[in-house]
């Protein structure tokens, strides 16, 4: 297993941890700190949460790039690691509009084109990781059957979901600063996760946990043949390395390498929460097919919005009916090539990791994680969103 | 037929179908021709219809370059499965006879009577003479891998028996189960591919694909030692590796013990899922076969494991009795195995939903055969891709800003046409009606009428009358 052929420590000289004290960033700290040796800085709007020892906190907004500087001359970080992203939400939202609009683009278009611009200036900076999304190449309608990197960005008019499309733009940017003349120091990657969970999440297992407080889990919409990448967050020890032969310059897909079919997915959280209805599963199931499904999803949101003036959507929308019905996962062929990618913790573990770490935090013996936050403030708090990448190893 | 197969068939019609068509429709890629075989090698295909009736028709189908060699290496196999089965043979005189089996092949006129009376396969030990004189006509190189494959199973099984003879009959670990099947199957599938690859009719790649070639054999026998449980336990014998079990039950024999069913199920899944886990190497493999009798020849067991292995999937009859495919399922199965590659996906994908369908949360394995199966569909997907990555952005593109202009208009068009007839009505009315005023028509008569109640015309002599009982004064 993952600890025989653990590498010796490799020094990465002073990391940059941008969103470090995020979901997916705090979890990147701890695994820079129990598998390499490295300064770690991180760099937060916030920095009082999901805080590590040995690890230098700076609060920073990087949508201002006067806030920036500073720490840059400070930390002279040789590895970035930009894992910030306001939380995504849903295009159809009214919400979605105007204010969340503006938020996506400035923390990720804005944001990411300043940190760049701050590395380009620090001679220091070798390499930049950019935390994308899969949902860069996904129009959010169209199936996803192993979707490997040679699938097109979508961009306006092709892409529905404004959140996805600032994260393509922000990615595109990182990308063509790789070897720019103008900083020939400076070499980027872009990973792109998809369905992350695991201890501190509050997005995808929370929305399972909502369902099974509902007591919907006797539902199930569609056939439940439609394949699903996830990604527990958590890796040991497995080292990506940015190899600056093939590496630099490109993007990766990166999850669990496990699609399963969506709804045994949500079934095993629910059995691993104690959920009877799940356990007996294919028993007392109600399965209801997807043209039904859109039909009531329609009718709720119609009612709803009739209701409530177009301020609230119903629990169950088209979207969600939709979703829950597509087939979405990759192929990691090309991160396990190249950047010798490998998950260390299978599916099955992560749930069970994932599901006692939230009964611990409903009891009230952990502190929820940043997610949380987020969620509650929607000024701007910066949430990490991304991948499992443990740390980068640059090959000089 | 039983009557109780006219039963089933009478409900079951798209499976008598299939036997039909396979009876039918199917027509050997290559077929042998008896007339001018020697009378040796007429007894070796005699022994191989006696000894397994389903590899005996593939095997028959085979390309002339292969026949001979295969339905040999088939016999010698089975010649040392029948000494390693025979539990009247003293350890030691068994021991030998394995371990020298290999030789025995080069011997003229070798044959051994000394296997016990019950064994089923004993007349193919009587008559061995007639394989080894077939044997030594077959090209070199044939016989070099065959002999080289008999060797080393022929040591591997030795081992295994003397370690049952010491008392450890059972299969203790994961590491020794995949160990065993490897020399009882895996080694078949090396042979095999030497020979396909010698031959031509294989691609040369998949020589240096060790794993896929295990897979291949470790995928069969570990399929067929989940569905015989119950038959080799009733024959004292035990494949299940106690790693595996003692998860479940405390005493291997607590599984066949209805009051433990549900653990005796959970069992069998981890065990399904141990074999699934081979299934997409098998299709790897499967993609190397060009000929088309070679893959038929490969393909169709396959095909019957991935079947098989979804009807023992949770199934609690396979610790009562010895399971079976239904005729009809099998005839099925043989005919979508013995096309072409795709088909033979199709066929997996099939029987891997089959088990998806059957997976239960309440089983401690069930993400991960969900996992399996979902490995099972990718690897399909990769080698028969579905989507065009372009397809995305090929679709119809959403409305730009200049449609969404263009809609606009349409719409307030139609508005205004509606407004044009409305209005253009309303202006007509109008003077239609003041004409009529102008001209002197009573509508204060008419409405004051109308409120009374009268809608009926009132004809011209009437309509003066009431008109003189409203304006009596004026006269």
């Amino acid at each position: 297993m993952a600890s025989e052929d653990r590498p010796p420590l490799k020094s990465l000289g002073s990391v940059l941890v941008v969103g470090g004290c995020g979901f997916l960033g705090s979890h990147i700290v701890r695994q820079l700190l129990d598998s390499y040796s490295c300064d770690i800085s991180v760099l937060d709007l916030r920095t009082t949460t999901n805080r590590y020892p040995n690890v230098s906190y700076h609060e920073g907004n990087i949508t201002s790039l006067d806030s920036l500087r500073p720490i840059f001359s400070a930390v002279k970080p040789t590895v970035i690691i930009h894992t910030a992203s306001p939380a995504f939400t849903s295009g159809n939202a009214k919400l979605h509009q105007g204010k969340a609009r503006s938020l996506f683009h400035s923390v990720n278009v804005t944001g990411t084109s300043n940190l760049l611009a701050c590395a380009s200036e620090t001679p220091s900076v070798q390499a930049f990781i950019y935390t994308s999304s899969s949902s860069v190449i996904h129009d959010s309608v169209s199936p996803l059957c192993n979707a490997n990197e040679s699938y097109p960005v979508l961009t306006s008019p092709f892409q529905p979901e404004y959140y996805a499309e600032t994260k393509a733009l922000a990615e595109s940017l990182v990308l063509s600063h790789n070897r720019h003349p103008s900083s020939p120091h400076l070499l980027t990657a872009s990973i792109r996760p998809a369905g992350i969970f695991g201890e501190g999440d509050l997005q995808l297992i929370a929305g399972m946990m909502k369902a099974l407080a509902k007591r919907q889990t006797a539902f199930q919409l569609g056939p439940n043949t439609n394949l699903f990448d996830f990604t527990y967050i958590r890796r040991h020890a497995a080292p990506c390395r940015l190899d600056h032969e093939r590496a630099d310059g490109q993007a990766f897909f990166v999850t669990n390498a496990q699609p399963v079919y969506f709804w045994d997915f949500a079934r095993a959280v629910w059995a691993a929460a104690g959920d009877p209805v799940s356990r007996s599963c294919p028993a007392g199931i109600w399965t209801i097919n997807e043209t039904l499904g859109l039909a009531i999803a329609g009718l709720l949101e119609w009612i709803m919005w009739v209701f409530t003036a177009g301020t609230k959507q119903p629990s169950m929308t088209r979207g969600v009916v939709k979703y829950s019905c597509m087939t979405r996962y990759f192929d990691t062929g090309k991160a396990k090539s190249v950047l010798g990618y490998t998950p260390v913790w299978g599916l099955d573990e992560g749930v069970a990791r994932t599901v006692r770490w939230w009964k611990e935090k409903e009891q009230g013996k952990v502190e929820p994680g940043l997610g949380e936050k987020a969620i509650e403030n929607d000024e701007g708090e910066m949430r990490s969103e991304g991948e499992k990448v443990a740390a980068v190893v640059v090959e000089t | 037929m039983r009557a109780a197969d006219v039963i089933y068939y009478t409900f079951h019609v798209q499976e008598l179908r299939s036997i039909v068509q396979w009876k039918i429709w199917h027509h050997p890629v290559h077929e042998r021709d008896p007339e001018k075989e020697p009378v040796s090698l007429r007894v070796c295909f005699d022994l191989l219809d006696q000894t397994s009736r389903s590899f005996s028709a593939v095997i028959q189908e085979l390309h002339p370059e292969l026949l001979v060699p295969i339905a040999l290496f088939y016999l010698i196999l089975r010649g040392l499965d029948t000494i390693e089965d025979d539990m009247t043979l003293p350890i030691e005189k068994k021991d030998a006879l394995l371990r020298d089996f290999h030789t025995i092949n080069e011997k003229e006129g070798w044959s051994f009577t000394g296997s016990g009376p019950d064994e089923k396969d004993r007349e193919l030990l009587v008559q061995f003479h007639y394989v080894t004189e077939e044997y030594r006509k077959i090209k070199p190189v044939y016989r070099e891998f065959i002999n080289d494959i008999t060797r080393k199973m022929g040591a591997g099984m030795a081992d295994y028996c003397n370690k049952a003879a010491k008392g450890n009959a059972g299969v203790e670990t994961i590491e020794e189960y995949d160990e065993y099947c490897f020399y009882v199957a895996g080694l078949v599938g090396q042979g095999l591919t030497q020979l396909f690859v010698e031959s031509g009719l294989a691609n040369a790649a998949l020589k240096d694909r060790p794993q896929l070639q295990k897979s291949m054999g470790l995928f069969l026998q570990k399929t067929n030692i989940i569905r015989d449980v119950r038959e080799d336990w009733d024959d004292k014998r035990r494949f299940w590796p106690r790693e595996i079990w003692s998860k479940y039950v405390d005493n291997f024999e607590d599984l066949f013990t209805p009051a433990n069913q549900e653990a005796a199920l959970n069992c069998s899944s981890e065990m399904v899922l141990n074999s699934l886990n081979h299934a997409d190497e098998c299709l790897f493999y499967l993609a190397g076969l060009k000929e088309q009798s070679v893959f038929n020849f490969a393909a169709i067991p396959q095909a019957m494991a991935i079947a098989t292995l979804a009807l023992v999937f949770r199934n609690p009859d396979i610790f009562k009795k010895n399971v079976k495919m239904t005729k009809g399922a099998a005839c099925q199965t043989m005919l979508d195995s013995t096309q072409n590659l795709s088909k033979v996906c199709e066929v997996f994908r099939k029987f891997v939903r089959q088990i998806h369908k059957k997976n239960t949360p309440k089983d401690p394995n069930f993400l991960k055969i969900s996992i399996a199966c979902g490995k099972v569909e990718q690897f399909i997907e990769s080698i028969f891709p579905s989507q065009n990555p372009q397809a995305l952005v090929r679709q119809e593109a959403p409305e730009t800003e200049e449609q969404k202009k263009e809609r606009e208009e349409a719409k307030w068009d139609i508005i205004y046409m509606l407004m044009i007839v409305m209005g253009t009505l309303f202006v007509l009315s109008f003077i239609m009606i003041g004409i009529a005023w102008l001209v002197g028509a009573r509508f204060d008569l008419a409405f004051s009428e109308l409120k009374d109640g009268n809608w009926r015309s009132l004809g011209k002599d009437n309509a003066r009358k009431m008109a003189a009982k409203y304006d009596r004064g004026e006269l």
